[in-house]
Protein backbone atom coordinates (compact mmCIF):
# COMPACT_ATOMS: atom_id res chain seq x y z
CA UNK A 1 0.00 0.00 0.00
CA UNK A 2 3.03 2.61 -0.82
CA UNK A 3 1.33 3.77 -4.16
CA UNK A 4 -0.55 6.65 -2.96
CA UNK A 5 1.86 8.80 -1.18
CA UNK A 6 4.54 7.18 -3.79
CA UNK A 7 4.48 10.31 -5.78
CA UNK A 8 5.08 13.06 -3.26
CA UNK A 9 7.52 11.78 -1.58
CA UNK A 10 9.56 10.17 -4.71
CA UNK A 11 9.79 13.64 -5.92
CA UNK A 12 11.09 15.56 -3.04
CA UNK A 13 13.65 12.36 -1.73
CA UNK A 14 15.25 12.94 -5.40
CA UNK A 15 15.26 16.60 -5.21
CA UNK A 16 16.79 15.85 -1.54
CA UNK A 17 19.26 13.46 -2.75
CA UNK A 18 20.76 15.48 -5.61
CA UNK A 19 21.11 18.26 -3.60
CA UNK A 20 22.68 16.58 -0.94
CA UNK A 21 25.26 15.00 -3.10
CA UNK A 22 25.90 18.20 -5.09
CA UNK A 23 26.92 20.18 -2.16
CA UNK A 24 29.09 16.98 -0.79
CA UNK A 25 30.46 17.43 -4.50
CA UNK A 26 30.96 20.79 -3.79
CA UNK A 27 32.65 20.78 -0.58
CA UNK A 28 35.14 18.34 -2.07
CA UNK A 29 36.06 21.26 -4.92
CA UNK A 30 36.59 23.56 -1.93
CA UNK A 31 38.68 21.09 0.25
CA UNK A 32 40.58 20.87 -2.64
CA UNK A 33 41.50 24.12 -2.57
CA UNK A 34 38.72 25.57 -5.07
CA UNK A 35 37.19 29.24 -4.14
CA UNK A 36 33.93 28.95 -2.92
CA UNK A 37 33.02 30.30 -6.61
CA UNK A 38 35.00 28.06 -8.92
CA UNK A 39 33.45 25.25 -6.41
CA UNK A 40 29.98 26.11 -6.81
CA UNK A 41 30.68 26.12 -10.44
CA UNK A 42 32.74 23.22 -10.82
CA UNK A 43 29.86 21.42 -8.88
CA UNK A 44 27.50 21.83 -11.24
CA UNK A 45 29.11 21.43 -14.34
CA UNK A 46 30.17 17.81 -13.05
CA UNK A 47 26.37 17.55 -11.99
CA UNK A 48 25.19 18.70 -15.59
CA UNK A 49 21.50 19.84 -15.34
CA UNK A 50 19.44 18.64 -12.72
CA UNK A 51 16.79 19.35 -13.28
CA UNK A 52 16.52 16.97 -16.39
CA UNK A 53 18.45 14.45 -13.69
CA UNK A 54 15.65 14.35 -11.59
CA UNK A 55 12.81 13.86 -14.71
CA UNK A 56 14.97 11.29 -15.60
CA UNK A 57 15.40 10.17 -12.07
CA UNK A 58 11.52 10.32 -11.52
CA UNK A 59 10.99 8.31 -14.59
CA UNK A 60 11.92 5.55 -13.58
CA UNK A 61 9.50 4.98 -10.93
CA UNK A 62 6.95 6.46 -13.62
CA UNK A 63 3.46 4.52 -13.58
CA UNK A 64 4.72 2.43 -10.16
CA UNK A 65 1.96 3.96 -8.27
CA UNK A 66 -0.79 2.53 -10.91
CA UNK A 67 1.23 -0.78 -10.47
CA UNK A 68 0.82 -0.56 -7.04
CA UNK A 69 -2.66 0.08 -7.25
CA UNK A 70 -3.71 -2.90 -9.62
CA UNK A 71 -1.63 -4.84 -7.46
CA UNK A 72 -3.55 -4.12 -4.60
CA UNK A 73 -6.88 -4.56 -6.32
CA UNK A 74 -6.20 -7.65 -7.65
CA UNK A 75 -4.82 -8.85 -3.90
CA UNK A 76 -7.97 -7.85 -2.84
CA UNK A 77 -10.27 -8.87 -5.24
CA UNK A 78 -8.28 -12.44 -4.75
CA UNK A 79 -9.20 -12.53 -0.77
CA UNK A 80 -12.55 -11.47 -1.59
CA UNK A 81 -13.18 -14.25 -3.80
CA UNK A 82 -12.03 -16.63 -1.71
CA UNK A 83 -14.27 -15.69 1.33
CA UNK A 84 -17.64 -15.00 -0.58
CA UNK A 85 -19.75 -14.68 2.84
CA UNK A 86 -17.23 -12.15 4.04
CA UNK A 87 -17.35 -10.56 0.69
CA UNK A 88 -21.35 -10.56 0.51
CA UNK A 89 -21.62 -9.37 3.94
CA UNK A 90 -19.35 -6.30 3.32
CA UNK A 91 -20.89 -5.34 0.26
CA UNK A 92 -24.51 -5.90 1.78
CA UNK A 93 -23.35 -3.32 4.41
CA UNK A 94 -21.54 -0.72 2.32
CA UNK A 95 -25.08 -1.12 -0.37
CA UNK A 96 -27.56 -0.66 3.08
CA UNK A 97 -24.87 2.07 4.28
CA UNK A 98 -24.74 3.97 1.37
CA UNK A 99 -28.59 3.14 0.13
CA UNK A 100 -29.25 4.54 4.01
CA UNK A 101 -26.92 7.82 3.35
CA UNK A 102 -28.68 8.64 0.21
CA UNK A 103 -32.35 8.10 1.81
CA UNK A 104 -31.22 10.35 4.39
CA UNK A 105 -30.09 12.79 2.51
CA UNK A 106 -32.62 13.05 0.00
CA UNK A 107 -35.00 13.95 2.63
CA UNK A 108 -32.97 16.55 4.74
CA UNK A 109 -32.54 17.61 1.32
CA UNK A 110 -36.51 18.28 0.73
CA UNK A 111 -37.39 18.77 4.38
CA UNK A 112 -34.82 21.52 5.09
CA UNK A 113 -32.82 22.79 1.93
CA UNK A 114 -35.84 23.04 -1.09
CA UNK A 115 -37.46 25.99 -0.70
CA UNK A 116 -41.21 26.23 -1.19
CA UNK A 117 -41.50 27.25 -4.83
CA UNK A 118 -43.75 30.83 -4.89
CA UNK A 119 -43.35 34.03 -6.81
CA UNK A 120 -41.68 36.56 -4.19
CA UNK A 121 -42.23 34.70 -1.18
CA UNK A 122 -41.46 37.63 1.38
CA UNK A 123 -45.10 39.26 0.43
CA UNK A 124 -46.83 35.61 1.26
CA UNK A 125 -47.73 35.18 4.76
CA UNK A 126 -49.80 31.78 6.14
CA UNK A 127 -52.42 32.51 7.95
CA UNK A 128 -53.36 30.73 11.40
CA UNK A 129 -56.61 30.96 13.48
CA UNK A 130 -55.80 32.49 16.62
CA UNK A 131 -57.65 30.04 19.50
CA UNK A 132 -57.24 26.17 19.44
CA UNK A 133 -58.47 25.46 15.95
CA UNK A 134 -56.28 24.67 13.70
CA UNK A 135 -58.07 25.14 10.18
CA UNK A 136 -60.48 27.56 8.76
CA UNK A 137 -63.80 26.81 7.41
CA UNK A 138 -64.63 28.25 3.87
CA UNK A 139 -66.95 31.35 5.10
CA UNK A 140 -64.21 32.22 7.13
CA UNK A 141 -61.34 32.15 4.55
CA UNK A 142 -63.64 33.85 2.13
CA UNK A 143 -64.58 37.03 4.85
CA UNK A 144 -60.89 36.85 5.52
CA UNK A 145 -59.92 37.23 1.89
CA UNK A 146 -61.83 40.29 1.64
CA UNK A 147 -59.16 41.89 4.41
CA UNK A 148 -57.87 45.35 3.06
CA UNK A 149 -54.58 44.60 3.57
CA UNK A 150 -54.53 41.55 1.50
CA UNK A 151 -53.97 41.10 -1.98
CA UNK A 152 -55.15 37.64 -2.84
CA UNK A 153 -55.84 34.74 -0.42
CA UNK A 154 -55.93 31.32 -1.10
CA UNK A 155 -57.26 27.94 0.55
CA UNK A 156 -56.13 24.78 0.75
CA UNK A 157 -56.64 21.48 2.46
CA UNK A 158 -54.62 18.05 2.40
CA UNK A 159 -56.49 15.37 1.19
CA UNK A 160 -56.12 11.76 0.32
CA UNK A 161 -58.22 10.32 -2.97
CA UNK A 162 -58.91 6.54 -3.99
CA UNK A 163 -57.78 6.33 -7.38
CA UNK A 164 -58.82 3.97 -10.19
CA UNK A 165 -56.81 2.64 -12.84
CA UNK A 166 -57.63 -0.49 -14.40
CA UNK A 167 -58.36 -3.18 -11.62
CA UNK A 168 -56.32 -1.29 -9.12
CA UNK A 169 -57.58 1.26 -6.13
CA UNK A 170 -54.73 3.05 -4.90
CA UNK A 171 -54.60 5.70 -2.20
CA UNK A 172 -53.17 9.35 -3.69
CA UNK A 173 -52.06 12.38 -1.68
CA UNK A 174 -53.80 15.25 -3.05
CA UNK A 175 -54.06 19.18 -2.49
CA UNK A 176 -58.08 20.61 -2.57
CA UNK A 177 -57.44 24.23 -3.33
CA UNK A 178 -59.23 27.37 -4.12
CA UNK A 179 -59.25 28.19 -7.53
CA UNK A 180 -56.84 31.14 -7.30
CA UNK A 181 -54.13 28.50 -5.66
CA UNK A 182 -51.32 28.82 -8.35
CA UNK A 183 -52.15 32.21 -8.98
CA UNK A 184 -51.20 33.09 -5.34
CA UNK A 185 -48.74 31.71 -5.42
CA UNK A 186 -47.65 32.50 -8.79
CA UNK A 187 -47.04 29.31 -10.34
CA UNK A 188 -47.39 28.33 -13.91
CA UNK A 189 -47.97 24.70 -14.70
CA UNK A 190 -45.07 23.42 -17.41
CA UNK A 191 -48.16 22.09 -19.30
CA UNK A 192 -51.60 22.95 -19.92
CA UNK A 193 -53.56 26.00 -17.66
CA UNK A 194 -54.20 26.66 -14.33
CA UNK A 195 -57.25 26.82 -12.59
CA UNK A 196 -59.70 29.47 -14.08
CA UNK A 197 -62.34 31.17 -11.39
CA UNK A 198 -64.62 29.45 -13.95
CA UNK A 199 -63.71 25.83 -12.61
CA UNK A 200 -65.96 27.26 -9.48
CA UNK A 201 -65.71 26.21 -6.24
CA UNK A 202 -69.39 25.30 -3.85
CA UNK A 203 -72.08 23.51 -5.60
CA UNK A 204 -70.94 23.53 -9.36
CA UNK A 205 -68.83 20.44 -9.56
CA UNK A 206 -65.52 21.70 -11.82
CA UNK A 207 -63.79 17.95 -12.12
CA UNK A 208 -60.73 19.37 -12.91
CA UNK A 209 -57.47 18.28 -12.05
CA UNK A 210 -53.54 19.52 -12.20
CA UNK A 211 -51.36 17.19 -11.49
CA UNK A 212 -47.48 17.07 -10.25
CA UNK A 213 -44.58 16.30 -12.42
CA UNK A 214 -43.62 13.25 -10.36
CA UNK A 215 -47.46 11.78 -11.05
CA UNK A 216 -47.69 12.64 -14.57
CA UNK A 217 -44.22 10.72 -14.91
CA UNK A 218 -44.60 7.75 -12.47
CA UNK A 219 -48.12 6.91 -13.27
CA UNK A 220 -49.26 8.41 -17.17
CA UNK A 221 -45.43 8.00 -18.20
CA UNK A 222 -44.86 11.74 -18.78
CA UNK A 223 -47.47 10.72 -22.22
CA UNK A 224 -47.20 14.19 -24.00
CA UNK A 225 -51.09 14.06 -24.64
CA UNK A 226 -51.84 13.97 -21.19
CA UNK A 227 -53.98 16.90 -21.08
CA UNK A 228 -57.74 16.63 -21.81
CA UNK A 229 -57.18 12.59 -20.25
CA UNK A 230 -59.48 11.61 -17.37
CA UNK A 231 -58.47 9.77 -14.25
CA UNK A 232 -60.93 8.08 -11.99
CA UNK A 233 -61.05 9.88 -8.50
CA UNK A 234 -63.22 8.94 -5.49
CA UNK A 235 -65.69 7.32 -8.14
CA UNK A 236 -65.67 10.34 -10.70
CA UNK A 237 -63.87 11.63 -13.36
CA UNK A 238 -61.58 14.68 -13.85
CA UNK A 239 -59.96 16.01 -16.44
CA UNK A 240 -56.49 16.81 -16.46
CA UNK A 241 -56.18 20.06 -17.54
CA UNK A 242 -52.97 21.08 -16.23
CA UNK A 243 -49.13 19.73 -15.25
CA UNK A 244 -47.02 21.22 -12.84
CA UNK A 245 -43.00 22.20 -13.60
CA UNK A 246 -40.65 19.40 -11.52
CA UNK A 247 -39.26 21.60 -10.58
CA UNK A 248 -42.20 22.64 -8.14
CA UNK A 249 -42.03 22.01 -4.22
CA UNK A 250 -45.55 21.93 -2.61
CA UNK A 251 -46.58 24.82 0.16
CA UNK A 252 -46.45 22.45 3.11
CA UNK A 253 -42.97 22.40 2.65
CA UNK A 254 -41.35 19.27 4.79
CA UNK A 255 -40.87 17.76 1.33
CA UNK A 256 -44.71 16.74 1.49
CA UNK A 257 -45.55 16.69 -2.68
CA UNK A 258 -49.20 15.95 -3.34
CA UNK A 259 -49.67 14.23 -6.28
CA UNK A 260 -52.85 16.54 -7.56
CA UNK A 261 -54.78 18.93 -7.26
CA UNK A 262 -58.42 20.10 -7.58
CA UNK A 263 -60.45 23.02 -6.87
CA UNK A 264 -62.13 23.11 -3.64
CA UNK A 265 -65.76 21.86 -3.70
CA UNK A 266 -68.83 20.77 -1.51
CA UNK A 267 -68.54 17.27 -1.93
CA UNK A 268 -64.25 17.24 -1.38
CA UNK A 269 -63.81 19.01 1.72
CA UNK A 270 -67.60 19.18 3.18
CA UNK A 271 -69.35 21.91 5.33
CA UNK A 272 -68.48 24.76 2.59
CA UNK A 273 -72.12 26.19 3.77
CA UNK A 274 -70.90 25.69 7.41
CA UNK A 275 -68.78 28.34 9.22
CA UNK A 276 -68.04 26.17 12.18
CA UNK A 277 -66.79 23.31 9.89
CA UNK A 278 -63.70 22.97 7.89
CA UNK A 279 -60.38 21.96 7.39
CA UNK A 280 -59.08 24.97 5.26
CA UNK A 281 -55.25 26.77 5.60
CA UNK A 282 -54.58 29.78 4.41
CA UNK A 283 -51.65 31.71 2.47
CA UNK A 284 -52.34 35.29 1.58
CA UNK A 285 -50.38 37.50 -0.68
CA UNK A 286 -50.26 41.06 0.90
CA UNK A 287 -49.69 44.20 0.02
CA UNK A 288 -45.70 45.27 0.06
CA UNK A 289 -44.40 46.06 3.30
CA UNK A 290 -46.93 44.88 5.24
CA UNK A 291 -46.38 43.28 8.67
CA UNK A 292 -47.23 40.22 10.50
CA UNK A 293 -48.87 42.54 13.12
CA UNK A 294 -50.55 44.86 10.76
CA UNK A 295 -51.94 41.68 9.27
CA UNK A 296 -53.59 40.44 12.36
CA UNK A 297 -54.61 43.53 13.37
CA UNK A 298 -56.52 43.80 10.43
CA UNK A 299 -58.02 40.48 10.36
CA UNK A 300 -58.38 40.79 14.24
CA UNK A 301 -61.47 43.31 12.62
CA UNK A 302 -63.21 40.41 10.67
CA UNK A 303 -62.61 37.89 13.54
CA UNK A 304 -64.35 40.23 15.54
CA UNK A 305 -67.40 40.52 13.03
CA UNK A 306 -67.76 36.50 12.51
CA UNK A 307 -68.16 36.51 16.56
CA UNK A 308 -70.83 39.18 16.45
CA UNK A 309 -72.85 37.42 13.42
CA UNK A 310 -72.52 33.73 14.67
CA UNK A 311 -72.26 34.32 19.13
CA UNK A 312 -72.76 30.83 19.14
CA UNK A 313 -70.80 29.49 15.96
CA UNK A 314 -73.42 27.38 15.20
CA UNK A 315 -75.41 28.63 12.07
CA UNK A 316 -74.80 28.73 8.23
CA UNK A 317 -73.62 31.14 6.21
CA UNK A 318 -76.74 31.29 4.34
CA UNK A 319 -78.84 32.77 6.88
CA UNK B 1 11.67 1.25 -38.49
CA UNK B 2 15.37 1.78 -39.66
CA UNK B 3 18.11 -0.57 -38.74
CA UNK B 4 19.61 2.40 -36.88
CA UNK B 5 16.56 2.83 -34.83
CA UNK B 6 16.68 -0.60 -33.90
CA UNK B 7 20.26 -0.75 -33.12
CA UNK B 8 19.66 2.23 -30.36
CA UNK B 9 18.17 0.69 -27.49
CA UNK B 10 20.11 -2.61 -27.47
CA UNK B 11 22.97 -0.93 -27.32
CA UNK B 12 21.43 1.60 -24.21
CA UNK B 13 20.36 -1.81 -22.79
CA UNK B 14 23.46 -2.86 -22.54
CA UNK B 15 25.13 -0.19 -21.45
CA UNK B 16 22.97 0.30 -19.08
CA UNK B 17 23.16 -3.58 -17.54
CA UNK B 18 27.05 -2.79 -17.38
CA UNK B 19 26.21 0.23 -15.34
CA UNK B 20 23.68 -1.45 -13.41
CA UNK B 21 26.35 -4.22 -12.56
CA UNK B 22 29.41 -1.72 -11.34
CA UNK B 23 26.86 -0.18 -9.06
CA UNK B 24 26.10 -3.11 -7.47
CA UNK B 25 29.29 -4.66 -7.33
CA UNK B 26 30.13 -1.27 -5.68
CA UNK B 27 28.02 -1.59 -2.88
CA UNK B 28 29.83 -5.36 -1.94
CA UNK B 29 32.06 -3.13 0.36
CA UNK B 30 29.25 -1.66 2.14
CA UNK B 31 26.28 0.96 2.10
CA UNK B 32 27.84 4.14 0.11
CA UNK B 33 25.75 7.26 -1.17
CA UNK B 34 25.10 8.35 -4.98
CA UNK B 35 28.43 10.74 -5.04
CA UNK B 36 30.39 7.88 -3.16
CA UNK B 37 29.36 5.30 -5.71
CA UNK B 38 29.74 7.65 -8.76
CA UNK B 39 33.57 8.41 -7.56
CA UNK B 40 34.13 4.75 -7.12
CA UNK B 41 33.55 3.57 -10.26
CA UNK B 42 35.52 6.92 -11.83
CA UNK B 43 39.06 7.00 -9.67
CA UNK B 44 38.51 2.74 -9.86
CA UNK B 45 38.48 2.83 -13.88
CA UNK B 46 41.44 5.86 -13.42
CA UNK B 47 38.50 7.95 -14.95
CA UNK B 48 38.20 6.05 -17.70
CA UNK B 49 34.73 6.04 -17.35
CA UNK B 50 33.58 9.44 -16.39
CA UNK B 51 29.98 9.17 -14.00
CA UNK B 52 27.05 11.02 -16.21
CA UNK B 53 25.02 11.71 -13.12
CA UNK B 54 21.92 11.57 -15.30
CA UNK B 55 22.63 8.20 -15.66
CA UNK B 56 23.84 7.25 -12.50
CA UNK B 57 20.74 8.98 -10.48
CA UNK B 58 18.23 6.83 -13.00
CA UNK B 59 19.96 3.68 -12.41
CA UNK B 60 19.94 3.88 -8.35
CA UNK B 61 16.26 4.10 -8.44
CA UNK B 62 15.83 1.55 -10.92
CA UNK B 63 17.71 -1.03 -9.12
CA UNK B 64 15.66 0.33 -5.91
CA UNK B 65 12.49 -0.48 -8.01
CA UNK B 66 14.05 -3.87 -8.64
CA UNK B 67 14.37 -4.70 -5.22
CA UNK B 68 18.00 -4.97 -5.91
CA UNK B 69 18.89 -2.03 -3.05
CA UNK B 70 17.77 -0.22 -0.84
CA UNK B 71 18.24 3.05 0.21
CA UNK B 72 17.97 4.58 3.58
CA UNK B 73 18.79 8.62 4.68
CA UNK B 74 22.25 7.90 7.04
CA UNK B 75 24.33 10.82 8.22
CA UNK B 76 27.84 10.22 7.24
CA UNK B 77 30.38 9.92 9.81
CA UNK B 78 32.65 12.36 8.59
CA UNK B 79 30.40 14.88 7.23
CA UNK B 80 27.66 15.43 10.26
CA UNK B 81 25.00 15.62 7.58
CA UNK B 82 22.30 13.28 5.89
CA UNK B 83 22.91 11.52 2.61
CA UNK B 84 21.06 8.71 0.91
CA UNK B 85 22.53 5.37 1.65
CA UNK B 86 21.95 2.34 -1.08
CA UNK B 87 22.74 -1.04 0.62
CA UNK B 88 22.90 -3.83 -1.44
CA UNK B 89 19.94 -6.64 -0.55
CA UNK B 90 19.96 -10.78 -0.85
CA UNK B 91 18.10 -10.64 -4.36
CA UNK B 92 20.75 -7.71 -5.41
CA UNK B 93 23.62 -9.80 -4.51
CA UNK B 94 22.34 -12.84 -6.71
CA UNK B 95 21.60 -10.38 -9.64
CA UNK B 96 25.05 -9.57 -9.16
CA UNK B 97 26.46 -13.05 -9.49
CA UNK B 98 24.04 -13.41 -12.69
CA UNK B 99 25.10 -10.54 -14.15
CA UNK B 100 28.86 -11.13 -13.71
CA UNK B 101 28.45 -14.37 -15.33
CA UNK B 102 26.53 -13.04 -18.26
CA UNK B 103 29.34 -10.04 -18.30
CA UNK B 104 32.32 -13.11 -17.91
CA UNK B 105 30.60 -15.01 -21.22
CA UNK B 106 30.00 -12.21 -23.09
CA UNK B 107 33.50 -10.70 -23.09
CA UNK B 108 35.17 -14.39 -23.82
CA UNK B 109 32.71 -14.71 -26.51
CA UNK B 110 33.84 -10.99 -27.64
CA UNK B 111 37.99 -12.11 -27.00
CA UNK B 112 37.40 -15.50 -29.16
CA UNK B 113 36.17 -13.74 -32.04
CA UNK B 114 38.55 -10.50 -31.31
CA UNK B 115 41.75 -12.38 -30.66
CA UNK B 116 41.54 -15.97 -31.79
CA UNK B 117 45.38 -16.52 -31.75
CA UNK B 118 45.47 -15.61 -28.10
CA UNK B 119 42.81 -17.99 -27.12
CA UNK B 120 45.05 -21.04 -28.97
CA UNK B 121 47.95 -20.03 -27.21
Amino acid sequence: MRWWWQIGKCNADVERELQSDLELEEEEQRERGASSEEAHYCARRAFGNTLLIKEQTLEVWGWLWLEGLINDVRYAARGLRRSPVFTFVSVLSLVLGLGLVTGIFGVLNAVFLDAVSARNPSDLRYVYPGDSDVSFSYFQYLSSAKDPLVVGMAAYSAERFSMRSENDVESIAGDVVSPNFFDILGIEPALGRSFLSSDRQGDQESHVVIISNTFWKRKLEGAPDVLGRTIELNREPFTIIGVLPSSYRSIHGYGMSPDLYVPVTQQLVGGLGDPDAGSLQLVARVLPNVTAAQLKASLLGIVQEWRQRYPDNKRCIGD
Amino acid sequence: MSSMEKGTPKRADLLQGTLDMLVLRTLIYGPAHGHEIGKHIQRTTNDFLQMQHGSLYPALHRLERKGWVVSKWETAPDRNREFKYYRLTDKGRKQLVFEESKWKQMSEAVARVMWPAAEEN
